[in-house]
């Protein structure tokens, strides 16, 4: 089977001199969702970036058969959707509907065909209720929400997710999550949330110092790099 | 928040929301030049105008006293200029100052609290205003709420360590506090700017700026414009022919 993304060697030092990627190799095929733990400051996010054209470093990217160049951005962007962290930076335009037609607009579609995809998307989500309102009107699941269908509405292959479920409650967690769930694109989840990556990956990996240190199950890669809280040394009971 | 309350006033359903922003904003230019260029029978004349103004909040369906106070936000400013205009001897001239800022601030209020923000910067653009400064005042309007939300956390987190930014304003030695939350304050709007690029680009950002608005010029607008033209217009021609 085709890999939808495959990097190769990939290095990426930032000005600073800072090495946030160290020769990475990774593949994504079509259907599967990919865990990538690491600690902050691992490379995880750098690699995301990656994966969209947003940074460039020394290695190959490839993205449904094509290279990742300055002149296959464009594409490239299609097929990639990538979901920031914090939703507030995702979210730019003056209302929702906007927003999400933003994407569209700048892949061609016409005013018309962008709105339709638009409403089509936010319906998707559970959002068409909110299309006529200004983003800081929204709670953080639902900026989550329209940030997922502003990615959405590009029609991607490929779903990159950074931090997903930061900053939502359990029940915005788990709506999210099912959301997610039923998304046809492949995955990529940077996430430390443990959870959600059991509760939607089939693998995982795990950034060190810009390497991927570990591949496997997320059971496996938990386990091998204790990646869960843990249990406390004094019993809840006894505290007071 | 005050944008957040216009953005709500000017979603509304009235006849005024309905029409074009370009209709809107000529007219409001008008007004504008026209109230700038007054001379005589001042006093008569904002009197009318202001009846006008209050005219067109009652029908836009607006809350009238918030509105009005609202526009008295320009005062402080151009106290200033009066307080210098009184001091040298000219009151009706300080009068003129305070007047026509306030009958310009509320006509501009009008106007945004009629017309979506979206709505505003597009008939704007079609006008011929720069894209790019409407990109900046869009950008400027969206992020306020968001930067403004972060002064409030690190105000909370200041005053949680005992730290207060009125007391140490005026203290010359506690200054570096609240400069310092400044500092960081403008690192992190840097850092949402930079993100907010990063989020442009992957959503095929290429330069150029594309919206779902392109409302047409109607009938009615053209008919607004000539109204509203001739009633500003003439209340001044007539009030001065008048006194």
């Amino acid at each position: 089977m085709q890999p939808l993304v495959e990097v190769r060697d990939l290095h990426y030092q930032y000005d600073d001199g800072t090495v946030a990627l160290d020769g990475v190799d990774f593949q994504l095929f079509p259907g599967e969702t990919v865990a990538v733990f690491g600690a902050n400051g691992s490379g995880k996010t750098t690699f995301a970036l990656h994966l969209n054209g947003l940074l460039m470093g020394q290695g190959s990217v490839t993205v449904c058969g094509m290279p990742v160049r300055p002149d296959t951005l464009a594409q490239v962007r299609q097929k990639v959707g990538l979901v920031f962290q914090d939703s507030d930076n995702q979210l730019f335009m003056p209302t929702v509907l906007e927003d999400v037609a933003f994407g569209p607009l700048n892949l061609g579609l016409d005013r018309g065909a962008a709105q339709a995809r638009a409403r089509e998307t936010l319906a998707a989500v559970g959002m068409a209720h909110a299309s006529a309102k200004a983003p800081y009107h929204l709670s953080a699941g639902e900026k989550k929400r329209v940030a997922i269908a502003g990615i959405l509405a590009m029609s991607p292959e490929i779903l990159v997710l950074d931090e997903p479920t930061t900053f939502l409650d359990p029940p915005g967690q788990n709506a999210l999550l099912e959301l997610l769930d039923q998304l046809p694109q492949a995955k990529i989840l940077v996430t430390h949330d443990v959870d959600c990556a059991r509760a939607l990956a089939s693998r995982a990996i795990f950034f060190d110092k810009g390497k991927i240190a570990g591949e496997g199950t997320v059971e496996e890669i938990v386990a091998r790099f204790r990646w869960d809280r843990i249990a406390l040394s004094r019993p809840a009971s006894s505290r007071l | 928040m005050h944008h957040v309350v216009l953005d709500r006033w000017s979603r509304g359903e009235s006849g005024l929301h309905r029409l074009d922003a370009r209709a809107k904003t000529i007219a409001v230019l008008v007004f504008l030049i026209v109230l700038a260029t007054a001379r005589r029978s001042f006093v008569l004349l904002s009197a009318c105008y202001l009846g006008m103004l209050v005219a067109v909040i009652v029908e836009a369906g607006l809350p009238l006293m918030g509105v009005l106070k609202r526009a008295a936000v320009v005062l402080p400013f151009t106290a200033v200029f009066a307080a210098i205009s009184l001091a040298g001897g000219e009151p009706m001239r300080a009068a003129a100052l305070v007047g026509k800022s306030y009958l310009s601030a509320l006509a501009v209020l009008i106007l945004v609290s009629s017309t979506p923000l979206p709505q505003l910067l597009g008939g704007l653009e079609r006008m011929g205003i720069p894209r790019y400064l409407l990109m900046v005042v869009q950008f400027l309007y969206r992020y306020l709420f968001v930067i403004s939300e972060e002064a409030q956390h690190m105000r909370a987190a200041l005053q949680a360590k005992g730290g207060s930014l009125r007391n140490n304003l005026w203290n010359r030695e506690k200054f570096g506090a609240p400069a310092g939350v400044l500092s960081v304050l403008f690192a992190r709007s840097y850092a949402h700017a930079e993100g907010v690029h990063q989020a442009m680009l992957a959503r095929g950002f290429r330069g150029h700026f594309l919206t779902l608005s392109g409302r047409s010029f109607a009938r009615a607008d053209a008919l607004f414009v000539g109204a509203a033209l001739i009633i500003i217009v003439g209340t001044r021609v007539v009030v001065e022919a008048w006194v």
